[in-house]
């Protein structure tokens, strides 16, 4: 495609390092931007919008829930031959933390020879996926994030080579149908979860999104993206005064001991709210994104160890497939865009009651290993919670690792123990728990031998039901059984009436999942 | 003639925009160099007294340029649209959380944020009355109550076979629309302002923006291109930001935004409005309903704003589609210290229908009977009146019910519901069918009136202007295939543009579902007016009579002549035709004596008819949407992709309110709900699976509208009533058969699970 020039292919790379001024260095589109000076608290929104005048992502709540700010982020992947693509939402996302990537904006995906729609945006076009129009260049840039997998996936980034065949009358968009990849109705909607649109009641957009990702194509990022994988493996660390970006866990320990005021970003899902909602200017930053073991997912015979800075896409496949009934679980999360970015280290250090991920972590009786300094130390997640909000993190203390044993379900044993997950919310998707609650239940000859129980939205933090599991610890799996656990489980908490349920609401469903539990153990009632 | 235009599925005409970011909203106008940007500063309690307010620090705050406080309001301060009681800024009482009190303007945005923190303001507060029950018990209204009969209602419920009673608690609802409130305004030579408002009303805000600063509407400009929604969320609610960015223009000479972040927006605008009814009924066996006695209640908040024509479109809309040959209904407007309730698609008309379908409900759970068997014994025949006295002809509702039974197969699907739930002890299926009648037309009679302005420059396009807005329903496009059609003309001739008070004056708002309707006869009007002046030209230029004229394919013929439409208007330019025409209309035949409560207050009533299957997990009150068919009146569609997608998004923007969408205050009155976080809208994933949508065939309007179409915004929001019956009919399954089912709406997992525990104890 001839029209295609880009901008970042001019740059002298080998003197790049000798320029002491660029701190930060990242791919906007196609242009290569070196920032010297760098706001610590500012969003990728604002510098897209304000500083950039690309107002082709939209704010529409400045908190990660519409996903009008959606734009895709490409980055070399593990093996640094390939990029990989993923979308999020720019309002909670720091500029500081785009450095050595490549951000994509909806402003970018028309044809630079022929003004032609992209694919995705045709097919929005075609199916009427539009009314306002306000959330649409998130829905654009979602589709986009899910095309750019799908065709990874297939291969598809390499069907370049079918355009060079005819470069003489080249096409704007190539595009061919194929059979292997069969994109369904059900993976558009859960790469649509974080987009919210008030006019169209989504089935278009679904269509046009059925639509384009059933669709080969190669456009201009696939034949360009060897030259951008080149560019970003080429910038070097960042140097800056107020946004770190730490490569290892030493210079994080020492960053943190240096800096204890600076706050920890790791997907920022929610520490940027407290700039954008509680409008606190955050001075210094450690961003986590780029320390190696924190991103480290390793497993031995008994247990899964996940750095505190993998996010539940990464995790996501592993954990579901140690504990299958988490996939369910795993999928509610929060949107796609957030769990693109949001870390499993975040969800669990940020100690709110109704994260998702804690009450699993303490029904499977999980570790994590605390860093200070040089110095680690392991605490059980029961033991990790204070208060509201609160940790026994010290200053200067950073989690490092979330260590989940393993299930005990091998054949060898005869106890069944399964892992049941339950979450309770007024929307299915992209929304925050009322309760959620998970049960890690051994059974033996109709016996329960062994149970753990942790809650969310039951208490200031995340919490155990002691007396229900006490009492249920020897029981047979029975009606009778169920009866008195329910009383037990009630005992067990003093829940809040919040915008999200009342005290009645979430003690009746803590006993009710439980019920749920016993009828998913076969009990007839 | 075949049809040029109307009646194809035409695009958005932004839609290319719309997906490349290129669409211009306010928030995305470039700003002259030095443009300011307001934060504003509410009340932190919800009832009281102001004693004082302190802002020194405020104005020293970085960034801080100019603070304003009610004193500084240069001329009017209350900018109620119809009646007083909504202060642009208060300095004495305050009516609810978050009123506004001050306003600060800033080099930028976060400093006027964080400099609002300073303010030092003391109150002395009061209890504040939030509670609906305590307003309807202490008749504190907003506005006095109206009544509307007919028949003699208590003597046919005394003498019916079988009487009910019931309450009804209805929640409201957040427009969150995408784009939230923003204007701008930039000052202008001679005291003059141009503003720039994502706005469903510019003649409004140009009137209250003159009334606030002192001026004449003709000093003021009001220009919207578009909105990123509004929903009825922007009719009056948009004006009060344009106001402020004005007096702040004035004040500094420099162009000023008023951006409401979204956590504002929720807290300073009002909602739709929560509604409580009680209902007493007699019906005979058979379920034909006798008699009613309805009280319809309407919590609107701290002000009047639009609440009495809210609740009065209640009460128009309470026998939905049924006959009611004697009725009591009474509405009252009662006041509570929130943000004042406000206009939202349906304008009170989906709270009344909600009524209608609760009693049917629950006569039909009464007699053991399938509700669609009552609601088909009681739907309107032809030429009977409503119980404001305007016929209902054509009545298409039964005519539409049995189309849409057959093609979802609505009885195989009940038998196979029922036998699903008696196997099934945790999740309950439900369905239902239910109708809407939805009257068209302002029942403020002055607003059913529309101008429009259309140019034909000499190179032969055509510049179309009129005072609707564009808000993501496709008017603009609409209006365009209705100018396309009459030329016979492509839409590429056709250039759409900002709506502007400059160009057509004194407008309605955007609402009641009119925009098409009247907004397209007032274009229609000015292009027949230009037609003649071209025929007059033709006969001049070549002898020919009007009836040798014939526009089509883009083409002019002049008895045996052809020549193209360019060619024709350059023709007649150099021939000194006038080609700029404005055009009007106002809507006939309507008529409504409010005091007897009598008349003809709707044009023509337009039509559909849903069935929803929903599961219900009664563990814990979860529920999935499962399939939905759709058959909905669009008379003669002028475009069906585009009325399809206002169906769509009517029925899933209806779904939200009435099941995830629930708006809660504590009990100081701060509204908890304030957020998306915590207000959850349908996702992608809320939609039911199955989803059929039809427009009704062959069925043009009856009354004389734009190309005997019928307006399509409002009335399929409705349609989503189906789904809150179908939850319902399925907590039905676990009740007894006498046993009265109080599920308030939304049906949210909370509200399902008391509706069932109520039935358990």
């Amino acid at each position: 495609m001839g029209g295609c020039e880009f901008k970042y292919a001019t740059i002298d790379r080998d003197n790049k390092k000798e320029n002491h001024a660029v701190v930060i260095q990242f791919i906007l589109n196609h242009d290569l931007i070196q920032l010297d000076d760098l706001q610590a608290d500012k969003t990728l929104l604002d510098f897209l919008r304000l500083d950039k005048k690309l107002t082709g992502s939209k704010e529409g709540c400045a908190s990660g829930d519409c996903g009008a700010c959606t734009v895709v982020i490409a980055e070399p992947d593990e093996s640094g031959a390939a990029l990989k693509y993923k979308s999020l939402n720019s309002c909670i996302c720091l500029l500081g933390s785009m450095h050595g990537k490549q951000v994509i904006t909806v402003d970018s995906l028309r044809s630079s020879s022929d003004d032609a729609l992209h694919p995705v945006q045709q097919a929005l076009v075609d199916e009427h996926g539009s009314q306002c129009g306000f959330c649409t260049p998130g829905f654009v840039m979602s589709l986009f994030a899910m095309q750019k997998q799908t065709s990874c996936k297939s291969g598809g980034v390499y069907l370049a080579d079918i355009d060079n065949k005819d470069k003489a009358h080249p096409p704007t968009f190539t595009s061919s149908f194929d059979n292997k990849i069969k994109v369904e109705r059900s993976e558009v909607v859960e790469g649509i979860d974080g987009n919210l649109c008030r006019c169209t009641g989504y089935r278009p957009i679904i269509d046009a999104g059925v639509s384009v990702l059933n669709q080969s194509f190669t456009d201009e990022f696939d034949k360009t993206s060897q030259q951008t994988l080149e560019v970003l493996n080429h910038i070097a660390s960042a140097e800056t005064e107020n946004f770190f970006i730490p490569e290892t866990t030493e210079e994080l320990a020492k960053l943190k001991q240096q800096f204890p005021e600076a706050r920890l970003l790791a997907g920022g899902t929610d520490l940027v709210l407290d700039i954008t909602q509680g409008l606190q200017t955050l001075e210094k930053v450690i961003y986590l994104g780029q320390v190696k073991e924190l991103k480290q997912i390793s497993e031995t015979d008994d247990a899964i160890t996940l750095g505190a800075a993998v996010t539940y896409q990464e995790c996501g496949e592993c954990l579901a497939h140690e504990y299958p009934t988490l996939r369910n679980h795993l999928e509610r999360f929060a949107s796609t865009q957030i769990r693109n970015v949001g870390t499993i280290g975040g969800n669990v250090a940020n100690a709110s009651p109704i994260g998702d991920m804690p009450p699993v972590l303490v029904a499977l009786d999980a570790s994590l290993v605390l860093q200070h300094g040089d110095k680690t130390r392991t605490v059980k997640i029961d033991d990790f919670y204070t208060g509201y909000k609160q940790t026994v993190l010290q200053e200067g203390e950073f989690l490092r690792d979330i260590v989940i044993p393993k299930n005990k379900a091998i054949p060898k044993n005869k106890d069944n123990h399964t892992l049941s997950v339950y979450k309770i919310s007024k929307r299915h998707a992209d929304d925050i728990s009322a309760i959620c609650a998970a049960f890690y239940v051994g059974v033996l000859d109709n016996k329960i031998v062994s149970i753990r129980i942790g809650m969310g939205g039951m208490a200031a933090t995340v919490k155990r039901a002691i007396n229900c599991e006490n009492y249920l610890k020897g029981q047979l799996l029975s009606k009778e059984t169920l009866e008195k656990a329910k009383i037990e489980i009630a005992s067990d908490f003093e829940p809040m009436n919040d915008v999200r349920a009342s005290r009645e609401y979430r003690i009746l469903m803590a006993q009710n999942l439980l019920e749920r539990l016993f009828i998913e153990q076969g009990v007839a009632l | 003639m075949s049809k040029h235009s109307i009646g194809k599925s035409h695009k958005h005409d932004s839609a290319p925009l719309h997906t490349t970011g290129e669409a211009r909203y306010v928030d995305d106008v470039v700003l002259p160099a030095g443009a300011l940007h307001v934060a504003v500063g509410g009340s932190s309690i919800a009832h009281g007294e102001i004693i004082s307010i302190d802002l020194s620090a405020v104005k020293k705050a970085s960034g801080v340029v100019d603070v304003i406080i009610a004193s500084d309001i240069p001329a009017k301060h209350d900018i109620g649209p119809v009646f007083e009681g909504d202060l642009l800024l208060t300095d004495s009482k305050v009516e609810y959380h978050s009123q506004p009190i001050f306003a600060v303007v800033a080099t930028d945005y976060i400093s006027a944020k964080k400099a609002l923190k300073l303010a030092k303001i003391e109150y002395k507060e009061q209890k504040p009355l939030l509670d609906l029950q305590e307003a309807i018990d202490k008749e504190i209204y907003v506005r006095p109550p109206h009544g509307m009969s007919c028949g003699d209602a208590q003597k046919a419920i005394e003498t019916a076979p079988h009487t009910l009673t019931g309450t009804l608690s209805i929640g409201g609802q957040d427009h969150l629309y995408l784009e939230g409130q923003v204007s701008i305004a930039i000052p202008e030579e001679d005291n003059r302002i141009t503003i720039h408002s994502s706005n469903q009303n510019p003649t409004e805000t140009q009137h209250l923006v003159a009334d606030v600063l002192g001026i004449t509407m003709a000093d003021v400009n009001v220009v919207t291109r578009r909105m990123g929604g509004a929903f009825g969320g922007k009719e009056t609610q948009a004006a009060p930001w344009a106001c402020i960015a004005a007096i702040f223009a004035t004040r500094t000479g420099k162009a000023v935004k008023c951006r409401l972040g979204r956590e504002d927006d929720m807290r300073f605008t009002g909602k739709r409005h929560p509604f409580k009814h009680e209902y007493t009924v007699g019906f005979d066996e058979n379920g034909k309903i006798l008699g009613v006695d309805y009280l319809i209640v309407g919590d609107c908040g701290h002000s009047p704003d639009l609440s009495d024509a809210i609740v009065d479109r209640a009460m128009f809309h309470c026998d939905n589609a049924y006959f009611l040959e004697n009725a009591n209904i009474l509405g009252l407007r009662c006041k509570t210290n929130t943000v004042s309730h406000t206009a939202f698609r349906g304008f009170g008309g989906p709270q009344g229908m909600m009524l209608a379908e609760v009693v049917i409900e629950d006569i039909a759970h009464y007699l053991g009977k399938d509700a669609l068997d009552i609601r088909k014994v009681n739907f309107y025949k032809e030429g009977e009146k409503t119980p404001y006295g305007q016929k209902v002809e054509p009545s298409l509702i039964l005519q539409m019910v049995e189309l849409l039974e057959n093609s979802a197969d609505y009885e195989n699907r009940r038998v196979g519901i029922t036998e699903f739930n008696q196997h099934s002890p945790i999740i309950k299926r439900g369905i239902s069918l239910t109708p809407v009648k939805f009257g068209i037309s302002f029942t403020v009679a002055h607003l059913n009136q529309a101008g429009a302005l259309v140019h034909i420059y000499h190179d032969g396009t055509i510049h179309l202007n009129h005072g609707g807005t564009e808000m993501g329903q496709g008017l603009m496009i609409k209006l365009a295939q209705i100018v396309a059609e009459e030329f016979q003309v492509d839409l590429d001739t056709i250039t759409i543009n900002a709506t502007r008070t400059d160009k057509v004056p004194n407008t309605s708002p955007t609402a009641a579902s009119s925009g098409t309707d009247i907004n397209g006869m007032a274009v229609l009007n000015a292009v027949r007016k230009l037609k003649r002046r071209l025929e007059v030209f033709a006969h001049e230029e070549y002898g020919v009579t009007p009836d040798d004229i014939t526009f089509a394919n883009n083409e002019v013929k002049l008895a045996s002549k052809i020549i193209s439409f360019k060619e024709f208007i350059e023709q007649a330019y150099l021939a000194r035709t006038g080609l700029s025409a404005t055009g009007f209309y106002k809507t006939p035949e309507i008529h409504y004596d409010r005091v007897k409560a009598k008349g003809q207050p709707f044009f023509y009533y337009a039509n559909g008819v849903a069935i929803t299957e929903v599961a219900v997990d009664i563990l814990t009150g979860e529920t999935k949407t499962l399939r939905t068919d759709i058959l909905h009146d669009a008379g003669e569609s002028i475009n069906p992709a585009i009325d399809i997608g206002q169906i769509e998004g009517g029925y899933i923007q209806g779904l939200g309110w009435l099941t995830s969408e629930e708006l809660k205050w504590d009990d100081q009155g701060r509204l908890t709900s304030a957020n998306p976080a915590t207000y959850k809208i349908p996702t992608a994933n809320d939609i039911p699976e199955i989803f059929n949508v039809e427009l009704l065939d062959d069925t043009p309007n009856v009354a004389n509208t734009i190309f005997h179409s019928k307006a399509v915004g409002e009335p399929p929001l409705m349609l989503a009533i189906s789904a809150w019956c179908a939850i319902r009919d399925a907590i039905r399954s676990v009740a007894n058969s006498d046993q009265q089912i109080e599920l308030e709406a939304p049906a949210t997992p909370e509200n399902i699970m008391n509706a069932i525990s109520r039935l358990r104890t």
